[in-house]
């Protein structure tokens, strides 16, 4: 009895926990579905009568919302894309070679992860403006691929893999790319699942970095889109915004439902059972 | 099927940083020949066996298969198959795909895959697990798999690191026959890696016993058995391990703890008088110390104090002299009161003698291996 007590009061702890998590993202949802008229009323009503999809319309009319969709796509996907395949060559490596100064170099690498964003800001942006990469896909891909966190992540998991599972694959005569491919990525599967989901999310989201190199509007991101709906002339749309913003939440939160399996899993526990 | 290769290795040495793993190792190994490199852990013995797969290289020294020097082949140039300790199977494929991968990295045809996978699943009864994957697997099975996927290679050699030493004791007896059935239907050369004593007297036609990376001796294992080569081999080997007495010769006798004995003449004799101030050690197994309640000429008192059963025979521990052990054997419904005094005798026919150095005296007759051969008679 007085373990089930225990186990409802962490139920309830949990529960009350959960409410304040989503709290905004409920507000947000509700938002974007009231008639903007509804927002300065008096009473703070979470219930709306009736809901509208008016704010939505007027966000397609305000912003080239498929465009910046696109932008913020393509974005995520070529920097997950790239970022999977370097973390796994480079966690490979540093895991199954041995070479002068392996340790050191790691070293750095892992340092890397943390270096505040705003400390490199400067010198990436300066790099990027000279060789001309300002407003363009390389400007805002590249300088993020420089992130540590998928190697660190893929050294720990293929550390766990017995060595003699390499050795009888080299045995069996596979190539470095062989193993890579047929032994490797099957086997390492659900953290790189979860690490390119995670990468996916990260990006979509960005804020900063994108802010910087675009100056043209038509390299928006969703999230740099957002801030358009702000103005100076003080009639911001809160509903549209609302809308922009559940828009621009929607693929983040559906990939992490699709892949929660993996995310959980890939940095739970080893794969390497049985 | 494949005809076995010849190794040769010549002196082998690996060094990691400063620890030296392996010494100076020459060993040559026939075409098909059963080889089992025997040792403690941190002996030497996987590093060499590593070495002798290309999935190591040597510090210095030269590997030659068929004469033909390897040192710069990888291990799939080598052509050698290999089984591994925890099995190495690959844990996403299913037991048809861990078997055949090998052979579909080598770019071998459809047709053959499939005949060379029928002919091995056959011979180890895999037939029903085809599509398992290996976590669904029993260890027994595991094992099955991770030899089904070295032989199906048809290499002519098959390197095994410690490949029951996961199996539960009866498997593992059952394991070792099949291994060397096995072997006799393949023919390819076959070296093994073990520290378990019991399998590799049944698994090797000859054994290669390593300590602290120096290969000891290498023998059969009769002869690693009756004449070790030194006193590591001798502790080593057999359970219970050899009674090592500290003895030496003094005016034709034998003198050991605070015993002194009579050598019988025609032993005496054969004992090449120059090498008596040599002896420091005097080697006898369990099984050639004989006892009785009874005295004779050229036996000695001891006092049992302990006795081990083993269900179909015992071990007796004496107590000679002062606090000299000796380890004898009866059958296990022999009687043997306790704390009595019996009286001891050696089968001079297999006692050996080691030098200071710990080394056994190999030219007390004509510089042939001592062997007194004919049992004094009382």
């Amino acid at each position: 009895m007085k373990a089930k007590t225990k186990l409802n009061m962490w139920h309830i702890f949990l529960l009350m926990l959960t409410i304040i998590f989503l709290m905004p993202v409920i507000w947000m949802l509700i938002s974007s579905l009231k008639p903007e008229a509804d927002f300065f009323n008096s009473t703070l009503s979470p219930f709306i009568h009736p809901p509208t999809f008016s704010n939505f319309i007027s966000v397609a009319d305000k912003i080239p919302l498929v465009r910046y969709i696109l932008n913020t796509f393509i974005l995520a996907f070529f920097v997950t894309f790239l970022k999977l395949a370097i973390s796994i060559m480079a966690a490979y490596g540093f895991s199954r070679f041995e070479f002068k100064g392996k340790d050191l170099i790691f070293f750095l690498f892992v340092c890397t992860i943390f270096v505040p964003i705003q400390t490199t800001m400067i010198p990436n942006y300066l790099f990027v403006s000279k060789v001309g990469w300002l407003n363009t896909f390389p400007g805002l891909i590249i300088p993020q691929l420089a992130d540590a966190m998928g190697i660190f992540l893929l050294r720990q998991t293929i550390r766990a893999i017995p060595n003699s599972i390499f050795e009888s694959a080299i045995v069996d005569g596979a190539s470095h790319i062989q193993i890579l491919f047929k032994i490797l990525l099957p086997i390492v599967k659900p953290t790189f699942v979860a690490l390119g989901a995670l990468f996916f999310i990260n990006t979509w989201n960005e804020y900063y970095w994108p802010l910087i190199v675009t100056t043209n509007k038509s390299m928006y991101t969703m999230s740099l889109a957002l801030q358009l709906f702000t103005s100076q002339e003080g009639g911001t749309q809160w509903g549209a915004m609302m809308a922009a913003a559940t828009i621009t939440a929607l693929p983040p939160i559906l990939i992490y439902a699709f892949f929660q399996k993996y995310i959980v899993s890939g940095f739970i526990k080893s794969n390497m059972k049985g | 099927m494949p005809l076995g290769v010849n190794v040769k290795l010549e002196k082998i040495q690996k060094k990691y940083g400063k620890v030296i793993a392996l010494k100076q190792v020459d060993i040559c190994i026939n075409a098909g020949e059963r080889v089992v490199l025997l040792g403690p852990s941190g002996s030497g013995k996987t590093t060499l066996l590593k070495i002798i797969s290309g999935l190591q290289n040597p510090s210095e020294g030269r590997i030659f298969f068929n004469e033909k020097q390897v040192n710069n082949l990888s291990p799939a140039e080598r052509n050698v198959s290999m089984v591994f300790q925890n099995y190495a199977l690959y844990p996403h494929m299913n037991v048809r795909d861990n078997i055949t991968f090998g052979l579909k990295m080598r770019k071998t045809p459809k047709e053959t895959i499939k005949q060379r996978l029928e002919r091995v699943v056959n011979m180890l009864g895999l037939e029903q697990l085809l599509e398992r994957l290996p976590r669904e697997l029993s260890g027994g099975q595991q094992q099955r798999v991770a030899l089904a996927r070295a032989i199906v290679k048809e290499s002519p050699l098959f390197l095994l690191d410690e490949p029951l030493s996961n199996l539960d004791a009866q498997l593992r007896t059952r394991a070792r026959v099949e291994l060397v059935n096995i072997h006799k239907q393949i023919g390819s050369t076959m070296i093994y890696v073990t520290h378990d004593q019991i399998e590799a007297m049944t698994i090797g036609q000859r054994i290669a016993v390593f300590s602290d990376g120096k290969l000891q001796q290498i023998g059969s294992p009769e002869e690693i058995y009756h004449r070790p080569n030194n006193i590591f081999v001798a502790k080593f080997i057999g359970n219970p391990p050899m009674n090592l007495i500290p003895t030496k010769i003094v005016d034709k006798m034998l003198k050991f703890a605070d015993i002194n004995l009579s050598i019988p003449l025609d032993v005496l004799n054969k004992i090449d008088r120059s090498v008596f101030n040599n002896i420091k050690t005097l080697g006898i197994r369990a099984d050639d110390i004989y006892f009785s309640n009874q005295s004779f000429p050229g036996s000695f008192p001891a006092k049992l104090f302990m006795r081990e059963d083993l269900g179909s025979e015992s071990i007796l521990y004496f107590k000679a002299g002062k606090d000299l052990e000796l380890l004898s054997k009866c059958k296990f419904k022999d009687k043997t009161p306790m704390d009595e005094i019996f009286h001891l005798r050696f089968n001079w026919e297999n006692v050996i003698f080691f030098n200071e150095s710990g080394h056994l005296i190999n030219n007390l007759i004509n510089n042939e291996i001592i062997s007194i051969k004919r049992v004094v008679s009382y």
